[in-house]
């Protein structure tokens, strides 16, 4: 049966948040068009042109497309003004690959910095803002406008600058650590002024959705701990595999019992659960998350003497980024690297509230409508599909999915061979560096010859990218050939082009699948561009890393259809591995919703604590705070006032550091209060805000008596720490529901306590709390 | 008092808030309601004067008593939610055994939970046709139905109108859990349960002030008063468990900062088993009755010997010591599926944590179990004096009506639901608080014009 749109809408198949107009704006659209035609032809300076009057909307647009036309020699298809309205009027928009997203969401934030002033634009990476920054220059310098990159690296002074500049180009992090550096300033002239009015996000699902669960945390460096780490490192890389287990799903990674003896055999006599054993016994058990959670090339890279993360969303080797609690310091012991200095969480805010500062909000992508309920929940935008501007040519092969590791690498080499045989270029999509390099190697032994693009390689990856789709050329790859990247059949040359174009086009091999089935469609997306003919094929195998993690075998043991796995079809099996994947999804979805609930609160206490910090900048509220204490010396206090200012900043700046410090730790452990009947959120909640008002108490206190003690003896205090670099980092979320069954939970709950009422399975309760009663004897 | 009034006009200025508590208040007026809608073809008077004639000494006066007296007036409620609440409690127990629910619960996150809400649904209806079907057999062999009516009609409708009436209060209760405030399901058991209060006390005052003992009702006031403070000190008291995680390794921090009395714990309850033991314990000393009721046949010679008079009167001294036993060893049993040493310690060992000084693993199960023993001796005999309450101030003369409200299952019921309401509504304070703050601009306690520096905080 085959639904309209209005049934499907009505049945909530299509969500509300979604705009499926393909013939959205198209009015619109016409007349944008006849402007453009009239413009292209006239001889006057746009300047000019803006200067005398103000342009409405379409007119403006129009203009512009004339202007993309004669400076960038691309003439616009419609899909693109349909798009440039869309994120003017704050949507989401959803335009595949090759379909010229770039100049859309140039034109869009050009009309938005011309009637406002000033406009954003955040890209997936630095490279790409930079490029794109670069690209469109001749356009808004036509149309008056200023334009500046903001890269990661910028020194002080030229990141002032370019943020003047009427468009920003740059990436969520930059801006997001821009931000908390500004919450962290000791003189106005350091702040940065990020403009908070419009934004346009590009590849917004990976920086709103997958990206959101991790914080932007601005980082201080402390001294480490003074525990024997390399000896500890040692320790732990003697361990065999049944003296710890691993639980990815449900993160855990314990010692088991074998375990905690040779490590009680190690340290004779200590008492490992309190005082010093314990901290010894932390140090173990980080040591232990370094070894069998994190792994070379495929988490880091070791680089002389340094470790080197690796972004799991881009692939790319990330600058100043460390873990934290000590991870860090563990994994350098593991490495036998120079142990550094630790972090310490200065200054944090989540993605989702740094986003919602901006008073307008849109953005692009290729993958929205899975995400799009997720989007308006969370940023409040209407996502609006742009139908492609010519059919679709890509072919999308079924799933094949393997029963061994061996079987996989067979196929995936039969099939390049294959391919590459008949002139197609084949780009294989891999999870990791470690991976991308064994394939890279199993496949020059079967004399095929390749080239590699992983974060060991990343000086080369225009040139690699650039000859991705010539006639037979294999690519191995990790995520950073997935968003971003634009692989133009033939490098642009039309005779190459039509060649590979009958040999079938650029052939796009995943060899795993992602967390989200959106994300696996990111890589599909590389072949097929502005209707070329591509195809695409996953090949993966039920021992890949993920379908392990997530208990694939598990899952299929407790169905209903348990049947042998060597006898399924590619059909069944697939049945299975869609629905691990779908597993993840929803439970990466509860993590994200349980991040932000816990987010909120904290976020507004940190609002609170800046408020009060910033008002210091004007020293009538110095004057005010000391008036008590200090009545006849406001000579004195004027004349001290920058030292003041900074006394106070160390302190507010010390104690907020100190909060983050406990509510991270606390936010670890509150799941523990479930086992009580008790919400972790609203005990959470309770905790926070009698802390927050203590630590804030203290501060003040403590803020005011080291004012006046410099004030009547003028000594010079411990001059405050200066800051480092910032990291961002790498979080360990528990679990809220301790226990998978819920029962014992829900019976404990007081607001439940009609479950306890039933008289009919009361008896039923009676009996499993009787066996629960005689299991728990010691046999 | 004048905090209480300046908390409540705090909530009653919240627009959010206010409009919860109004859409609950008006959708419990709604359950009310059908209480006094009766099932067509029953003559309720009938039905009533024969529930009535065995004074809730029975099991059916134990399940009127969560119906808010729908039970016995044959009204279209009159199943209450119980069979929802039967099958929520079937589908977790059947989590423990069939691997199809046991996925749905631990791998499948939220999407499993909504299978599992559509799957207890279903089940209710199944169990309301069931128990429909007994229900309407009883109020046959009572005489109450209409003989005019056709049987195959009377059945048919009978049984339809009463499933949809569950499931009509069963939306009721997700309605308030979803935009009211509270609890749904519990708020309406608790409704049901004390929609009595108010008669009883004009029953009791009147027929104190008839015979002219207006101190002594003011008394029992002070009492009930007492009583209520019990409970809630009760309900609410945690033994906490200190535990640390072995997860972070910690550099040489700031020593001078002050520390943070937020230590990680488990709270073990004193009465976690509720009102379990209790309800459970009345249930089993009517079962006598009931078994020799059948065997007899109705023979009044047993029903009226003393030993069963005694045992099935709850005001009698018999019976009271009976509960009081049966209670305090039935709050062990249920305590046991509530705190599980074992699985605490396995799971605290799986997440590298520890109760300083103990020894995960065996060690630690054992001191688990050490301490909710502990904690639960106390806390079962109080529940055992709860459950007997009522007889004591029945000897002391206060009208059965009320000395009901003294104690067992009804006060338990109300004082847990008061409170979770009241900390949900505290939590939503809490929230608003802050929002409020951020939004004004200014922080507590100082005044001073603070100088913004806009949008970059």
């Amino acid at each position: 049966m085959i639904l309209n749109k209005r049934t499907q809408r009505s049945w909530g198949i299509i969500p509300d948040c979604v705009i499926d107009q393909a013939d959205l704006y198209l009015d619109e659209v016409k007349e944008i068009y006849q402007f453009e035609m009239q413009y292209r032809q006239s001889d006057s300076s746009p300047e000019l042109l803006l200067a005398n009057r103000s342009m409405q909307l379409l007119e403006f647009l129009g203009l512009a497309g004339a202007l993309v036309h004669r400076h960038l020699g691309i003439a616009l298809f419609a899909g693109q003004y349909q798009g440039s309205l869309a994120l003017i009027r704050k949507q989401m928009v959803e335009m595949q690959t090759g379909e010229g997203k770039t100049v859309t969401i140039a034109l869009a934030s050009a009309w938005l910095a011309y009637s406002l002033g000033k406009s954003q634009i955040l890209t997936f990476n630095d490279y790409l803002a930079g490029r794109d920054a670069a690209w469109m220059a001749p356009l808004y310098q036509n149309l008056g406008l200023s334009v500046a990159a903001v890269h990661e690296d910028d020194i002080a002074a030229k990141r002032k600058a370019s943020y003047q500049a009427n468009i920003v180009y740059s990436t969520i992090k930059t801006i997001g650590f821009d931000f908390l550096r500004n919450q962290m300033i000791w003189n106005l002239d350091e702040l940065l002024p990020i403009d908070f009015g419009s934004v346009i996000i590009d590849e917004a699902d990976a920086m709103l959705i997958d990206e959101a669960r991790h914080p932007l945390v601005l980082a201080g460096s402390r001294a480490g701990t003074p525990l024997d780490l390399n000896f500890i490192s040692d320790l732990i890389g003697s361990l065999n595999k049944d003296d710890f287990e691993v639980d990815e799903r449900r993160h855990e990674l314990f010692l088991t019992d074998s375990g905690i003896k040779i490590i009680q055999d190690a340290f004779p006599g200590l008492d490992l659960t309190s005082g010093e054993g314990f901290s010894i016994y932390s140090a173990v058990q980080v040591a232990l998350q370094a070894h069998s959670l994190l792994h070379k090339d495929i988490h880091y890279l070791v680089e002389g003497d340094r470790v080197k993360l690796i972004d799991e969303f881009t692939g790319r080797v990330v600058p100043d980024r460390k873990w934290r609690n000590g991870l860090q310091a563990a994994v350098e012991a593991k490495e036998k690297v120079t142990i550094q200095m630790d972090g310490e969480v200065l200054q944090m805010i989540s993605i989702p509230h740094l986003v919602r500062k901006y008073d307008r909000i849109a953005g692009t992508t290729a993958t929205a409508a899975d995400v799009a309920e997720e989007l308006h929940l969370l940023y409040g935008v209407k996502t609006c599909i742009i139908p492609t501007h010519q059919t679709s040519q890509r072919i999308d092969l079924p799933l094949q999915i393997c029963l061994s590791q061996e079987e996989k690498n067979g196929r995936i080499v039969e099939e390049v061979r294959k391919r590459s045989l008949i002139g197609q270029p084949v780009l294989i999509g891999t999870l990791t560096v470690r991976e991308s390099e064994v394939l890279a190697d199993l496949l020059t032994k079967s004399d095929i010859s390749v080239q590699l693009l992983n974060a060991n390689h990343d000086e080369k990856e225009a040139k690699i990218i650039a000859q991705a789709a010539l006639p037979g050329m294999v690519t191995i790859a990790t995520n950073m050939a997935g968003r971003g990247t634009d692989i133009r059949l033939g490098n642009g040359d039309p005779e190459l082009h039509k060649k590979v174009s009958e040999t079938g086009g650029l052939f796009v091999l995943g060899t795993n699948l992602h967390e989200a089935r959106r994300i696996d469609r990111q890589l599909r997306g590389r072949a097929g561009r502005q209707g070329d003919p591509g195809e695409t094929k996953f090949i993966v195998s039920m021992t890949d890393d993920l379908m392990v993690r997530y208990h694939l075998k598990e899952i299929m043991d407790a169905s209903w259809l348990r049947k042998d796995v060597q006898k399924m079809n590619q059909t069944q099996r697939s049945h299975y591995v869609l629905m691990v994947q779908k597993i993840i999804e929803k439970r990466l979805e509860e993590m994200r919703r349980n991040i932000a609930e816990y987010a909120d609160f904290l976020e507004s206490q940190r609002i609170l604590w800046s408020r009060e910090r910033h008002q210091y900048f004007d020293s009538n509220c110095i004057h005010d705070l000391l008036k008590m204490e200090l009545p006849d010396a406001v000579q004195e206090i004027e004349q001290h006032i920058d030292a003041l200012r900074e006394i106070l900043f160390y302190h507010y700046d010390r104690y907020w550091a100190q909060f983050l410090q406990e509510m991270m730790l606390r936010r670890d452990g509150i799941h523990l209060v479930r086992l009580g009947g008790f919400q972790p959120l609203r005990i959470f909640r309770e905790e926070a805000d009698i802390r927050f008002e203590g630590l804030l108490e203290s501060c003040r206190k403590i803020s005011i008596q080291d004012c006046v003690e410099y004030v009547k003896t003028a000594d010079t205090l411990n001059t405050p720490h200066s800051f480092t670099r910032p990291t961002s980092t790498w979080t360990y979320i528990a679990s809220d529901n301790p226990f998978t069954n819920q029962l014992n939970i829900r019976l404990a709950n007081p607001g439940e306590i009609a479950l306890q009422t039933d008289v009919f399975t009361l008896p039923l309760l009676f009996i499993k709390g009787l066996v629960d009663r005689w299991r728990k004897k010691p046999k | 008092m004048k905090k209480l009034i300046e908390t409540l006009k705090n909530i009653w200025k919240i627009q959010e808030l206010r409009k919860r508590i109004l859409y609950t208040l008006g959708l419990i007026l709604v359950y009310r309601f059908g209480k006094y809608v009766v099932i067509p073809g029953v003559n309720a008077t009938i039905m009533q004067s024969a529930i009535n004639q065995a004074q809730g000494k029975d099991l059916l006066g134990l399940i009127n008593n969560f119906t808010g007296g729908a039970f016995s007036s044959a009204s279209v409620f009159a199943l209450g939610i119980m069979p929802y609440i039967t099958a929520s409690i079937i589908v977790q127990l059947l989590g423990f055994a069939v691997p199809y629910f046991q996925r749905l619960q631990q791998h499948e996150g939220e999407s499993g939970r909504k299978k599992l809400n559509q799957i207890t649904r279903l089940l209710t209806v199944a169990i309301t046709l069931v128990q429909g079907g007994g229900y309407l057999t009883l109020v046959k062999n009572m005489g109450a139905v209409d003989p005019n009516i056709a049987p195959g009609l009377f059945w048919f409708s009978g049984i339809i109108i009463l499933s949809s009436g569950t499931i009509f209060a069963m939306w009721l209760g997700e309605k308030i859990t979803d935009r009211g405030i509270g609890n749904g399901i519990s708020m309406l058991i608790m409704i049901g349960i004390i929609a009595n209060i108010p008669s009883a006390l004009l029953f009791e005052f009147s027929s104190r002030v008839e015979a002219g003992g207006a101190l002594l009702f003011v008394l029992e006031l002070a009492l009930f008063f007492l009583v209520i403070v019990a409970t809630i000190l009760i309900v609410q008291g945690v033994r906490k468990i200190p535990i640390q995680f072995a997860k972070r390794m910690v550099g040489r921090g700031n020593i001078n900062m002050p520390v943070s009395g937020n230590r990680d714990y488990i709270p073990l309850k004193v009465n976690a088993a509720g009102v379990m033991p209790i309800i459970f314990a009345q249930a089993i000393m009517f079962l006598p009755a009931t078994i020799a009721g059948w065997l007899s046949n109705n023979d009044s010679s047993i029903m009226a010997s003393g030993f069963m008079q005694q045992l099935t009167n709850p005001f009698s001294f018999l019976s009271s010591v009976f509960a009081f036993l049966l209670v305090v060893v039935f709050t062990f049993v249920y305590t046991a599926l509530i705190v599980n040493p074992k699985q605490y310690s396995e799971y605290l060992k799986r997440q590298n944590a520890f109760i300083p000084g103990v020894k995960p693993g065996k060690d630690t199960a054992d001191f688990i179990d050490e301490i909710t023993t502990r904690v639960t001796l106390p806390g079962s005999i109080f529940l055992g004096l709860i459950t007997i309450i009522p007889a004591i101030a029945f000897a002391f003369g206060v009208s059965q009506r009320f000395a009901h409200y003294f104690g067992g299952t009804s006060l338990l019921i109300l004082v847990a639901v008061v409170l979770d309401t009241l900390q949900q509504i505290e939590s939503y304070l809490l929230m608003r608080k802050y929002d409020g703050l951020v939004k004004s601009g200014r922080i507590k306690g100082r005044s001073g014009s603070g100088m913004q520096i806009g949008a970059s905080m």
